[in-house]
């Protein structure tokens, strides 16, 4: 069996003709365990959360290093204190390398020096002017896992004013083109791209004749749909083809993604119970204070464990390597009251004196929460002598945090900021509390990224990773 | 002058063409000539007699209707021809753009008659600039091709639920599950509708691959859903794909076919799929003529679909299409403000400017209570003002209801909402090292008003933007966020609100009834209605310089229609531009 398979992940040609390969199996490092470690595939997850953090007494641990406390927006760590590092006095400076722009609205300002590490334009953009790190180390660590990145959200709607791009946190530098990757919020469509077509290790075939014929109509209109696109692409002046290229791109992609079923691998992977559907999105208004808002809520608690599990998952099943997740748009206006059973406001206003420092700790530790259950799963996921989270590095970041209360106490900043990492790939030692004395969130990432094979010091606008995270 | 470009094109002289062409960008002499070619007996497109060797550059022949080549739809289209529309030189480009949530949920509701509003979610959300149909914020992805693969199945198994959806929507009787002739016959005919053009044989015929899974299933109408997911899917549908065909001399313009005039019409004017009627005069060729154009174009707005997207243009430029109130309160503010647009731009044409100077307002019981006002006897009627203190536009709740910071009106952002929403006059960032704090000046000692509060702004660095924003929200402090009259700060019955603004100018106001007289006088109102009407029809924001020309003979359409936004609207679709597209070169890194 195990000679069949690696005969097998040489490229295989599909039924339409296109070209699959098969990912990592644990049968490629061969019996031994040391093999097998050498080369489990390494794993890259940057997390986001629109929340301005509360005030530094809410998260900051009293201890600094390894055994460190946990305050309330980090009560949520508690399975997983070992296994995650607390890096607080972050700030992302107001002018100079990678900065927010002082002048410039506060909140998606915080994109672009956050994932990408270069300054925010002058008119607060929440668009990066560079790549993001997930997607500087996605054809890295690719190998033959299906999907080259995901990029999910559990926020799936803006809720007020209106911006989309608010919610996108991935951008990939294609030759000139910086392309957003805009995320999947729907995780019934999560769930079909990742489990369509999927044969789970160790057997077991798709057997649902209804789902097999649905299958076999899916490709014969995406392959019309495809044919169509490529006649349509090929009319185009060059300036509205290299617009809407990547649409015929992402098209031929999906359609090869669902054209192979793919031999999963991993010795935990399973495919997850049906989602069902989406649960719905709503907008509603409520009398807050005096007045009435809009917020929202879209059944986030119960959308973000089934991205969690998709998450796990798609790293357990190698079927990526790399993922980005936007748990909350930037200045999110989600429901507080639905999200976490504190008084009806949003999620933005609560920062603005709508709530309290702890109803702000709460929300953040919402977000730290379903973080958390992602390091415990790959935690628990066996891989070779180890386990996925000791191949995985993984960055928690909040949009904003808080300045000292003492001088102004202005919730929407660069100040006072903390980040979060996870896991041991490249020598990474988590598990402790470090004090940063206003390092930019993003040597965060750099670490992660070293960590995880990128032979690169800098991001963006920033150099250095934090030693310290590997000590 | 038709026969005889009628015969020059019969003859295949393309050089003619070119020639012509050129006159045309001379000015006077080409008047004749015309973007619009020759009368054809088939839709070919303009342009294509000055292709060089009959196979022109962009698209190749057929382009016209988007055709694959040799196939030629029977459809006849004898034009004459217009003359060459002024202000071609300074057409600014346009990128292809992508149909919004909004527009997808209406097209569909017009092709399949069915409500796909709760399922477009998975769609990636569209960035309102103000409006939401900016064409640099609609980058493919992978999720929008799953999602719009999804809500093609969803809208699929809607549509064809019931006997009587089946039959309405396919149009023919299947003698049989694989009945090739009436797939077809659907194929076409749904394709038309959706993808705004005639398919060829060829196309249709690519769709047959369907019928197995029909004959298989023993069920016509599973192949029927395939048509549907297909169709929805086409890129056809989601981009207006405006190819067009090039014009001799012109590097980067086009002039679109008239299928594709009358996508850009519909488009624009409904925020949909073209109509039956509509598709109809495109076939027969009277789209194409300035006449059959205006005609159309007058139809389609005067539609209630025309009336309610001028309607949703406003609510967008002046940023109430989201109202933060009760829903009951937010549509009765919807209501009141989209009956005075409706009756200054459709139902007695007139200049407006109107909206900011009405004295009366369609107001309902609820309003009526809030504005403090006389009660309508029932529902909602027009109601009289009982003063000058409240006019027009600004009077409304679904105008006071932005500018908000925390439960409260902040006089910075009001004035600056009026700076830029309604003047197009932007107010810059704070400079680098000013503390943006985003939060309302904290009390001081002694002075908790909100007038002292502010008084912080009034110095310094602050002064000098804050100085032009402040003043005018102080203008209206006397109005809270729904419109409510009051005569002291929100808690601080000892903060009398004096009501008291200033423009930039120095000239004082009070009150959103003096405030709309001021705006009215100011030129910057009408020249941001017309920089708001370009920006949404070209789907980007307006481009200093390489729009001005464009812009300014929209002005000048205002102008000669005494402001009729409806009047001057048509007069600029028909003005012969509209049917041109200058290419927008791709720009690899947006950053807007």
């Amino acid at each position: 069996m195990k000679s069949s398979l690696l005969s097998r992940r040489t490229l295989l040609t599909g039924s339409a003709g296109a070209v699959v390969a098969l990912p990592w199996l644990e049968a490629m490092a061969g019996k031994g365990a040391a093999a097998q470690a050498a080369t489990a595939p390494l794993r890259f997850m940057v997390g986001f959360g629109g929340v301005t953090c509360g005030g530094p007494s809410t998260f900051t641990p009293t201890t600094v290093g390894a055994g460190y406390d946990l305050k309330r927006a980090l009560m949520p760590l508690a399975n997983v204190k070992d296994d995650v590092t607390v890096v607080t006095g972050l700030a992302i400076p107001p002018s100079g390398a990678g900065s927010w722009g002082g002048g410039s609205i506060w909140h998606a300002s915080s994109i672009g020096p956050l994932l990408s590490g270069v300054s925010t334009p002058d008119n607060g953009s929440p668009r990066p002017k560079g790549p993001t790190a997930d997607q500087r180390v996605a054809d890295l660590l690719k190998g033959n896992a299906k999907f080259r990145s995901l990029e999910y959200r559990v926020q799936p709607q803006v809720y007020r004013e209106h911006n989309g791009t608010w919610g996108i946190i991935s951008y990939n530098q294609n030759g000139n083109t910086l392309q957003p990757n805009e995320p999947q919020s729907s995780p019934r469509i999560a769930y079909d791209a990742l489990f369509t077509g999927f044969t789970p290790p160790g057997g077991g075939t798709m057997v649902d004749p209804v789902a097999q014929q649905k299958l076999l109509r899916d490709r014969s209109v995406l392959d019309l749909v495809k044919q169509q696109a490529e006649t349509l692409i090929g009319r185009l002046s060059m300036p509205d083809k290299q617009r809407l290229q990547r649409h015929f791109e992402e098209i031929r992609t999906l359609e090869m993604q669902i054209a192979n079923s793919a031999q999963a691998s991993g010795v935990a992977c399973a495919q997850l119970a049906d989602p069902g559907a989406d649960p719905a999105t709503n907008t509603a208004t409520y009398d807050m204070f005096d007045m009435a808002r809009v917020v929202g809520y879209s059944g986030e608690n119960e959308r973000a464990p089934i991205m969690t599990n998709l998450m796990h998952m798609a790293f357990a099943c190698d079927q990526t390597r790399t993922i980005s997740m936007a748990y909350t748009f930037a200045q999110s206006f989600i429901d507080t009251q639905a999200l976490m059973g504190i008084h009806r406001t949003d999620l933005h206003e609560l920062g603005h004196g709508g709530g309290t420092d702890e109803e702000t700790a709460d929300c953040t530790a919402w977000h730290v929460k379903h973080f958390a259950e992602l390091v415990g799963l790959l935690k628990n996921t066996p891989e070779g002598n180890g386990t996925v989270l000791d191949n995985t590095a993984m960055v928690m970041l909040f949009e904003g945090g808080n300045e000292d209360p003492v001088n102004g106490g202005d919730p929407h900043s660069g100040q006072n900021m903390f980040a979060l990492i996870a896991g041991r790939a490249g020598g990474l030692k988590p598990g402790k509390h470090i004090i940063a004395n206003g390092k930019h969130p993003c040597n965060m990432l750099i670490s992660a990224m070293q960590a995880v094979g990128l032979q690169s010091d800098t991001h963006g606008e920033l150099t250095g990773k934090i030693p310290e995270l590997f000590a | 002058m038709n026969g005889l470009l009628r015969t020059v094109r019969s003859a295949r002289s393309a050089p003619i063409w070119a020639i012509l062409a050129v006159c045309a960008c001379a000015g006077e002499a080409g008047r004749s000539a015309g973007g619009k070619p020759a009368a054809s007996s088939t839709p070919t497109p303009p342009g294509t007699p000055g292709s060089t060797g009959g196979n022109a550059g962009l698209g190749g022949p057929g382009t016209g209707t988007g055709a694959s080549p040799g196939t030629v739809p029977t459809t006849s289209n004898t034009t004459p021809v217009p003359p060459v529309p002024a202000g071609l030189s300074t057409l600014g480009p346009t990128a292809i753009p992508r149909i919004t949530r909004t527009e997808y949920v209406a097209s569909i509701k017009s092709l399949l008659n069915i409500d796909v509003s709760g399922d477009v979610s998975v769609l990636p959300p569209d960035s309102f600039t103000p409006f939401d149909n900016a064409a640099d914020y609609q980058s493919p992805s992978s999720t929008l091709i799953q999602g719009l693969r999804a809500v093609a199945e969803i809208a699929s198994d809607k549509a064809m639920q019931t006997p009587e959806q089946k039959a309405a929507l396919v149009g023919c009787t299947p003698a049989a599950a694989n009945d090739e002739a009436c797939f077809r016959q659907f194929v076409a005919s749904f394709s038309l509708k959706a993808l705004h053009r005639p398919l060829s044989d060829a196309e249709v015929g690519a769709f047959v691959a369907f019928l197995p899974f029909a004959q298989q299933g023993n069920d016509f109408y599973i192949a029927a859903k395939m048509v549907v997911q297909a169709v929805l899917q086409n890129m056809e549908f989601v981009y207006r794909t405006e190819i067009g065909s090039p014009v001799t001399g012109e590097t980067d313009l086009v002039s679109l076919t008239d299928w594709e005039l009358g996508a850009r019409l519909s488009y624009l004017v409904w925020g949909e799929t073209p109509d039956a009627a509509l598709l109809d005069s495109v076939a027969k060729g009277t789209l194409g003529t300035p006449a059959g154009f205006r005609t159309e174009a007058l139809r389609l707005l005067s539609d209630p679909r025309g009336v309610s997207r001028i309607q949703r243009f406003h609510a967008m430029s002046f940023g109430y299409e989201q109202l933060p109130h009760s829903a009951s309160l937010s549509l009765a503010f919807r209501t009141e403000t989209d009956a005075l647009v409706k009756r200054v731009v459709f139902d007695t044409p007139s200049p407006w400017f109107n909206l900011f100077q009405s004295t009366d307002t369609y107001i309902n019981q609820e309003l009526a209570t809030l504005y403090g006002m006389a009660a309508p006897a029932s529902g909602y009627a027009w109601t009289p003002y009982p003063d000058a203190t409240r006019t027009g536009l600004l009077s409304q709740g679904s105008i006071l209801s932005n500018g908000a910071k925390g439960n409260d009106t902040s006089p910075t952002r009001r004035g600056k909402y009026i700076l830029e929403r309604m003047l197009c006059s932007p107010v810059p960032p704070p400079p680098p090292g000013v503390a943006n704090t985003d939060q309302p000046p904290p009390p001081v000692a002694g002075a908790n008003c909100k007038k002292d509060r502010y008084a912080a702004h009034s110095t310094g660095t602050c002064a000098g933007c804050h100085g032009q924003m402040d003043p005018i929200g102080f203008g209206l402090e006397n109005y809270d966020l729904s419109g409510k009259r009051r005569e002291t700060d929100e808690g601080r019955p000892e903060c009398t609100i004096t009501g008291a603004g200033q423009l930039p100018t120095g000239t004082t106001f009070n009150g959103p009834g003096e405030l709309s007289k001021l705006l009215v006088a100011d030129d910057r109102l009408g020249q941001c209605l017309a920089q708001r009407l370009y920006e949404f029809t070209v789907q980007r924001p307006l481009q200093a310089t390489t729009d001005d020309a464009a812009l300014k003979t929209l002005r000048e359409h205002f102008n000669g229609t005494q402001f009729s936004l409806r009047d001057a609207l048509l007069d600029w679709l028909g003005s012969g531009t509209f049917r041109y597209r200058r290419i927008e070169p791709f720009k690899a890194q947006v950053v807007p």
